[in-house]
């Protein structure tokens, strides 16, 4: 058994069937060893970049660690993005990387790049293998650090030698490492926390990515049922409510809706769970939730008091907090203090719910999330792109379960979508999957449909092309007094004449009343489906919070109610 | 403006061990350079791949401190 052997040996250990990647010199050994075997699939991507992505959207669709290849030097550089992206998100992933022998290390020779060093900061932890012995040991602890405490990103860089020597002898102990050690949560804490919810006049709670990561929804559904809580959810937390349970108030944050940002502004006590408060959920930190006692929960500490001060912060894995929580609040006597609360809130509610079903051509964004709203099996996973359909995504698409919106949140990296969908498909391959994008996003990884193609990774895309990048645009409207620069890209690609090119099918919609058809048939496409949807590039209609604004103080759409200073009558 | 800062801010020595693998200095420095920090004293002795015993010194605030004692903690080559 030589090294690569030991490599494939060690990850089919660990239940890993797929993998992304694209071959090279430094990782061929690697490839003709996966050549000789039948157990771990390989799906041959079009760029690193695409191998990357779908590893993140295999991971972040199933649980399961997702694990991509690139070659040394441009190979493994093409994949540091989205090993950063990852390390945002938390996505358990493992990424590894060709490099070149290791008698020729620093000495500039072919495809030689430090790519160890360029990933240490956006990793959990960076491997360099320079023997082939290391491989069982150190990817059993790969394995661990990815998918232990917080997840996240692992890197393994690969000696070509390493890949290439006889194994002599099999040791697959698992490195003395600093691993994350469970811990049960604080009792006392619990307790205090329990009791501050049900005394709170005016609670909210708060969801983030680790209440889907710990595949918590149910627990965190069940909390705010019991306490009669409204909650709020972050982009990477959407579905862990059900976007139409009523006590689901959706996104908050910069492009959130009004009443979430009112709710949390004025709320009394504040639970939030695994989130870091990142500045686009937060706004002006100084306005954020000001009058809250905030209890927060997150299985690492580093995040406590990082960007929001916790009243209570509660060191735990989200699934057993809950759990915990719940059962104190169940236990206990409750006398409903925050009826009028809710009702405060309802109504605003009600008012900011406008009317999505919108008739006007060139098509409205909001139109389309309206029909996949309406035409999506509850089954289908959505991943998007990076733009302004992804926040009109977060923004009105009602995610019914955890795990099915999957989108590049801290790292905003245009072209995710498509790859992602790829990687969800091989993770879900029974489930329809659905990039909801957008053209700029989509011409930077368009490549990716012949992976679709060629892998039968039959995915659908929903193009919403307006010919611009449309934040850029409103920022440059809004914020600089309408000076556009690089921001428009016209009507280039024909994005049905590409997709047929990679022998997808493909469908230009420009009219609303077609939506619906053409969205089903996306839904049950068993090969690469665009729909090229026109839609117009003139205005947001949604709020938004300026950069760096406070979150109560929003530049309002069209149909956005104007909020009261004092509706809830909060000082 | 700058002179608040420099009243909320002090020097702080950290102390702790670490095991000496690849890359663990970096990882080290980097938190630091980060965050836009100086170091200002750095003593770093230890074997190949063996126990090591680092001391870091920086100019931070209390919650930065704290921050920064976070993000050691979770590294890991740490020797708690």
């Amino acid at each position: 058994m030589n090294g690569s052997q030991a490599l494939i040996e060690s990850m089919r250990a660990q239940g890993q069937k797929t993998l992304f990647g694209i071959p090279g010199g430094a990782v061929l050994p690697l490839y003709d060893a996966l050549s000789q075997q039948s157990d771990v699939r390989h799906v041959f991507t079009r760029h690193e970049q695409g191998a990357v992505h779908a590893a993140q959207g295999f991971a972040r669709a199933s649980g399961q660690t997702g694990v991509c290849i690139g070659t040394s030097g441009p190979g493994a550089t093409n994949l540091v993005t989205g090993i950063a992206d990852a390390y945002m998100d938390s996505t358990n992933i493992i990424a590894l990387m060709g490099q070149v022998p290791s008698q020729l290390l620093g000495k500039d020779a072919f495809q030689e790049t430090d790519v160890f060093s360029m990933t240490l900061p956006l990793t959990k932890h960076s491997f360099k293998v320079m023997q082939a012995s290391q491989f069982p040991s150190v990817v059993k602890s790969a394995y661990r650090i990815a998918n232990t405490g917080r997840p996240g990103p692992v890197a393994i860089e690969m000696t070509k030698d390493a890949l290439t020597a006889p194994v002599t002898e099999w040791g697959d102990r698992e490195l003395a490492l600093n691993y994350y050690v469970p811990s049960e949560p604080n009792q006392d804490k619990i307790r205090q926390a329990a009791l501050m919810l049900l005394e709170a006049e005016r609670p909210m709670m708060l969801a983030g990515g680790g209440v889907t990561i710990a595949n918590a929804g149910a627990e965190f559904t069940a909390l705010a049922e019991a306490l009669m809580c409204f909650a709020a959810t972050t982009i990477t937390a959407k579905g862990v409510i059900p976007g139409d349970h009523p006590l689901c108030l959706g996104q908050l944050g910069m492009h959130g809706r009004q009443v979430t940002n009112h709710a949390i502004a004025n709320c009394d006590v504040l639970l939030a769970v695994g989130t870091r408060f990142s500045d686009r959920i937060t706004g002006r930190i100084e306005s954020f939730a000001p009058h809250a006692k905030v209890i927060h929960v997150d299985i690492d500490p580093s995040e406590f008091n990082k960007n929001v001060d916790a009243f209570l912060a509660i060191a735990a894995d989200a699934k057993p907090g809950l759990k915990e929580l719940l059962r104190h609040v169940l236990a206990a006597q409750r006398s409903d203090r925050s009826k009028a609360w809710r009702e405060k809130v309802k109504e605003l509610d009600r008012q900011c719910s406008c009317d999505i079903a919108r008739d006007e051509v060139p098509i409205r964004a909001e139109r389309v999330i309206h029909e996949l709203n309406r035409h999506l099996p509850e089954n289908a996973i959505v991943c998007t792109e990076v733009g302004h359909h992804q926040m009109y995504a977060t923004h009105f698409f009602k995610s019914r379960k955890p795990r099915h919106f999957i989108t590049s949140a801290g790292a905003g990296t245009m072209g995710f979508g498509l790859p992602a969908a790829i990687g969800a498909k091989a993770a879900k391959p029974e489930q329809p999957v659905i990039d909801v994008g957008s053209e700029g996003s989509l011409v930077m990884v368009c490549q990716e449909m012949a992976t679709a193609v060629t892998e039968k990774l039959p995915v659908s895309v929903c193009n919403l092309n307006n010919g611009w990048y449309a934040i850029v645009k409103q920022w440059q409207k809004l914020f600089y007094d309408g000076r556009y620069i690089a921001s428009k890209l016209g009507d280039v690609p024909d994005w049905v004449k590409l997709t047929e090119s990679f022998g997808g099918r493909a469908l230009r919609v420009t009219r609303p009343s077609e939506l619906g058809d053409a969205i089903k048939e996306a839904a049950r496409s068993e090969e690469l489906f665009l729909l090229d949807v026109i839609t117009d590039s003139s205005d947001a209609g949604m709020p938004l919070v300026p950069p760096l604004g406070s979150n109560t103080e929003m530049a309002l759409g069209q149909s956005c109610p104007t909020v009261e200073r004092n509706y809830f009558g909060v000082r | 403006m700058q002179t608040v800062q420099l009243e909320s801010r002090r020097m702080h020595t950290l102390v702790f061990h670490v095991q000496n693998n690849h890359g663990v200095l970096q990882r080290i420095t980097g938190i630091f350079s980060r965050r836009g920090l100086y170091l200002t004293q750095f003593y770093f002795n230890g074997r190949p791949n063996g126990l090591t015993e680092v001391q870091v010194s920086f100019e931070a605030d209390e919650r930065m401190r704290e921050h920064i004692e976070r993000q050691i903690e979770k590294l890991l080559d740490l020797v708690p």
